[in-house]
Formats: structure tokens, C-alpha cells, sequence
């Protein structure tokens, strides 16, 4: 017998009891309302309590399903904050011991104390809201199954006695155990790091701006197909780099160093902003040590997003539906190549789809057919200038009454065609300055970092404040403060 | 004896002088209502007495038959979203 099964156990006997003592009281010679009116509502309260105590698995099952979406587990949360607050206090402690020195110097004591005064003020901060938070998820993790059983059994006590404190237990267990796997989103989000990787961001966030070693890679869409030239463009917050594509396919990161951090990645090809699968990159953390060339180690793949299909000899094909197949067919004609390319795609009947077709002036579409059409094909072709190349973009938007489709789009281009290619991108473009690690953004950093986890916790009991109210408790409490 | 097997034995109490009451209070309902008394309240809280001892013995005598049905129900569902087999005490 664990301490659940015994409380669970308790709990059934008691919701029977609460039930039992409903009926004496209605039973009762005694023809006054006021005791009377307790009758109906103990009845009602055994009958609740043993709905929870059935449901108790089920229940705490729920929680950690919703939990899971956050693919991260509360044992990777409680370690990535412990990470957080060894981090910091080894940096005061540096801080501290450098500063010491200063101690040596007669009046440096004063100066060393007005240095050190906002650091103390800050870590004391982070470290007291780290801890707090640790010490919740602990207490989550270790106890949830034990203090829901516990909340249960006082739910279950006859003239609700324990209501509000069950009901409170209840669902501070079934909100905490939720909302404590998303903390480091939340705690990102504020800090601006919005990605799936929210550990390497937590990493790069660390504050180095040291550079990075040189990389190359090979920008390609879901099939592998290479762009013929075009502008590789990576982006953060403070700065936004583009590097030229080759024909090939390759961009070499090599000319100018990209600081750690992380990008958005974006291929720019034919006049169109073309995005990556993963659409964030962490660098150093992506990179791969590969050794394809000697002087050039690590490795950066990026590979376009379902929606992009890039065409043969130089184009591409962006939809809104996402590419599920594709084929192509090459005819050669005496003095024009036949390109027949079929895609098919997946995507919400009745609604809008967009397709955009963007290749050189000197091909041109001749056919572009769907199946499965709802509506007319509204088309627009218009004349780009992409960096020193003549584009068209073709636009076809129309609507299919069933999924999935395909579409056929057929093009000529010269026998002879040879790509072209782009003007450079500018060798560096960053609008913000890239902000020194100073004082100030330690000051900004602990104040965030403390003020993001004092919020949720905040959230949290106000959710839990939610939940108990639902549950039946007149004043609801919560068990931590924050 | 357990805290478990304390409060059972509690609710077998309780449930024995409910039967008991039943018996008081319904005997008392016909009794306050066949009074020679004209006086419509007193015949009033009789007719009340007897309906209440009536109704209670009837929630007495299904309250096994509920907590059954809502154990039953509630093991569909959880079977239904648990991958597990849940068990009911």
C-alpha cells in the first residue's frame, strides 16, 4: 500500500460516509430547513468526491498529456534551471573574487562595494526566483500523485470541511504539473527567443559575442534540388547577413564571420523570400563538423520548406498548400526545352490557394492546370527586377473542392539557357548595433530573467485560483507564494 | 483497525440509525398528520416528515447502486483516454 492507494482508499470510504450522513440528516424527525437543507448537499458532495476518486488517474493522465506538448519533461526543466543558477552564481562569485583585489587598494573597499551593489541586488533576485521555481517543480514531480490523492481525501470529508484546501491541492497539482514544463517557453519568450530549440537559445543567450568559426553549406528544397544561384540571408535581432549562393548550390559563411546566436534563415532566389524548414538556426550549436573542405570544418544544411519546389535550369514554384510529390518531365523541342512539372499537394477545401511561379524573361509559361477545381484560375504575371536578372512571376490563385490536388505547370526555356546571376548582397547590413555586454544588460537580463519567473508563478496561482473555484472551493488558496 | 476500516465502520453506524430513523420519522409523520389536532401546519409538517423519510430511503437504498454506476462510468471514460487500466478502489 502506497501513501496514493491508502488516501485513495480513505477517500472512497469518506465520499460513502459524506453520503451516508446526507441521508440520516434527510431521515431526521426534525422539521427545520436549516438543518434539513445540508441533507441534498452532502448527497450531492459524496456523489462529486466519488466521481474524482474514479477519475483520479484519468485526471493526472490529462495533465501530463498537456504537459508533454511542451516536448520538454519537468526533469529537464528543474536541470535547465539549476543550470541557470550555477551559471550565475559562479558569475558573482567570479565577480567577487576580481573585485577583491580592489580590496588591497586603500578606499578600494568603497569603490568595490558601489560596483558590486547592483550584481548582489540582481543575482539575489535570480537566485530566490530560481530556487523557488526549482523547489515548485520539484515538489511537482516527486509529490504530484500523493498530494492529488491527499486533496481528494479532505475533497471527500462530510460537511465539507476540507473542500477548499482539497480543491486547492487538487488544482495546484493539476495546473502546476501543466504550466511548469512550459516555464523555459515563457521565460524565452519574454527574453525574445522565440524557437523550437529553446535550450540552445538559453545557451547563446549566455551573453558571448565572441565569433565563430567559418562555415559552408548546401542550400537545397525537401527533394534535394539545388538553387542556381541566389542570396542566402541570415538574421537575428541585431544583425542581418547575406551570403551569396553559388551555382552550385553552396554559400560559404567565410568573408564576413557571423556572430553566435540565432537566425532566422531565409533563401532569397528569383525575386522571392524563400523560407527554411526549420526557419531557426543556432549557431554554433547547428553546425557540423563534417571536414568536407580542410579550411572550411563545419558544415551549415539548409533545407528549404515543403512549400518550395525549385525548377530546373533557374526558377522556382511557391505555394501555400504545402508539396507532398512532385515530377518532372523534360521534352527537348528544336530550339526550345519542354519542362512539364506535376506537384501534388495537400490543403483545406474551399479555401484560397496561391501558387507563384517565378522564372527567367526568357522562358515562359505555356499551360498550368489543376484538377479537382472549384472556381476560376485568377492568373497575374509581372515583370520583377531581381539584382541585375529580368524575372516574370506568374500568380495563380484558385480554389479546389477536394484534397489532395494536383497541379500541372508546363514551361519553355531556350535549349541553351545558362543561369544568371544576382548582384552580391551588400558585405554586411545591420540596422541595430549589436549591444555590448555591459552593465546594463546584466542589470536588464536579472530583471527579466526574475520578473518572467514571478510572472508565471503568478499566472500559475491565478490559473490555480481558476481551477479550485471550478472544483468547489468557496475561498481558494494557493500553497506557494511567489 | 486502519483509518479506512474506522471510517467504514462509522458509515455502517451511521447507515444503521438512518434505517432506525427511517422508522421514527415516519411512524412520527403519520403520527404528527392523524392527530386530532386542527391545525393545518402541524399536519403540514407530518405530510413533510413522511415525504423526506420516504425519499431518504430511497437515496439509502440505491447509494451502493450510485457509487457502482459512477465507478462504471468513469472507468469507460478513463479506459477510453488512459492507455493503462485504471484502477477503482
Amino acid at each position: 500500500m502506497t501513501i496514493v492507494s491508502d488516501a485513495l482508499v480513505i477517500a472512497g470510504q469518506l465520499a460513502i460516509l459524506t453520503y451516508n450522513i446526507g441521508v440520516l440528516i434527510y431521515m431526521l424527525p426534525i422539521p427545520l430547513r436549516s438543518v434539513k437543507s445540508w441533507a441534498p448537499r452532502l448527497i450531492e458532495d459524496g456523489i462529486y468526491a466519488a466521481l474524482l476518486i474514479t477519475l483520479f488517474s484519468t485526471i493526472l493522465y490529462i495533465s501530463d498529456y498537456i504537459g508533454s506538448f511542451s516536448t520538454v519533461s519537468l526533469e529537464d526543466v528543474a536541470s535547465w534551471i539549476n543550470y541557470m543558477m550555477n551559471d550565475i552564481i559562479l558569475a558573482y562569485l567570479l565577480t567577487r573574487i576580481a573585485s577583491s583585489f580592489l580590496y588591497l587598494i586603500p578606499g578600494g573597499g568603497a569603490i568595490a562595494s558601489i560596483l558590486l551593489f547592483p550584481l548582489g541586488f540582481i543575482v539575489f533576485g535570480m537566485v530566490s526566483a530560481s530556487a523557488i521555481a526549482q523547489a515548485l517543480v520539484h515538489i511537482i514531480h516527486g509529490l504530484k500523485a500523493e498530494l492529488a490523492a491527499i486533496g481528494v481525501a479532505l475533497y471527500s470529508l462530510p460537511f465539507r470541511i476540507g473542500r477548499g484546501a482539497g480543491a486547492s491541492l487538487l488544482a495546484f497539482v493539476i495546473i502546476g504539473n501543466i504550466m511548469l514544463h512550459y516555464l523555459p517557453h515563457w521565460i524565452m519568450l519574454i527574453m525574445g527567443g522565440t524557437t523550437s530549440s529553446w535550450i540552445d537559445v538559453a545557451y547563446n543567450q549566455r551573453g558571448s559575442i565572441e565569433t565563430v568559426s567559418p562555415f559552408w553549406g548546401l542550400v537545397h528544397d525537401k527533394w534535394g534540388d539545388v538553387p542556381r544561384y541566389g542570396i542566402v540571408f541570415f538574421s537575428s535581432q541585431n544583425i542581418t547577413q547575406g551570403y551569396p549562393v553559388e551555382a552550385d548550390g553552396s554559400y560559404y559563411a567565410s568573408y564576413v564571420l557571423l556572430p553566435n546566436g540565432t537566425y532566422k534563415v531565409e533563401l532569397e532566389y528569383m525575386g522571392l523570400n524563400l523560407l527554411s524548414s526549420k526557419i531557426y538556426y543556432a549557431i554554433p550549436n547547428d553546425l557540423q563538423l563534417t571536414y568536407e573542405y580542410s579550411d572550411l570544418p563545419l558544415k551549415l544544411d539548409i533545407t528549404l520548406s515543403q512549400n518550395v519546389k525549385l525548377l530546373k535550369p533557374q526558377g522556382v514554384v511557391y505555394s501555400t498548400a504545402k508539396i507532398k510529390e512532385y515530377t518532372l518531365a523534360v521534352n527537348d523541342d528544336n530550339n526550345a526545352r519542354l519542362y512539364t512539372v506535376r506537384l501534388e499537394m495537400d490543403y483545406t477545401p474551399y479555401e484560397t490557394i496561391i501558387v507563384i511561379a517565378s522564372l527567367p524573361e526568357s522562358c515562359q509559361v505555356t499551360m498550368f492546370k489543376v484538377d479537382k477545381l472549384a472556381s476560376n484560375i485568377e492568373f497575374n504575371r509581372t515583370y520583377k527586377a531581381w539584382r541585375g536578372v529580368s524575372v516574370y512571376t506568374y500568380i495563380y490563385s484558385f480554389i479546389v473542392y477536394n484534397t489532395p490536388f494536383s497541379i500541372e505547370l508546363v514551361y519553355t526555356c531556350p535549349n541553351n539557357y545558362i543561369p544568371q546571376k544576382p548582384r552580391q548582397p551588400p558585405i554586411t547590413t545591420s540596422p541595430n548595433k549589436t549591444i555590448p555586454l555591459g552593465i546594463s544588460s546584466v542589470i536588464l537580463f536579472g530583471t527579466i530573467y526574475t520578473m518572467s519567473i514571478y510572472s508565471y508563478l503568478t499566472l500559475i496561482g491565478i490559473m490555480t485560483m481558476g481551477l479550485a473555484r471550478f472544483l468547489g472551493a468557496y475561498y481558494p488558496r494557493i500553497i506557494f507564494r511567489g | 483497525m486502519g483509518l479506512a476500516e474506522f471510517i467504514n465502520s462509522i458509515t455502517q453506524t451511521v447507515v444503521s440509525i438512518a434505517w432506525g430513523l427511517f422508522i421514527l420519522t415516519w411512524s412520527i409523520g403519520w403520527i404528527l398528520r392523524g392527530s386530532p389536532i386542527p391545525f393545518l401546519r402541524v399536519k403540514r409538517a407530518g405530510q413533510d416528515l413522511i415525504e423526506d423519510a420516504v425519499w431518504a430511503a430511497f437515496w439509502l437504498a440505491i447509494g451502493s447502486t450510485i457509487f457502482a454506476f459512477i465507478s462504471y462510468i468513469a472507468g469507460t471514460i478513463s479506459s477510453e483516454i488512459t492507455p493503462y487500466n485504471v484502477t477503482t478502489p
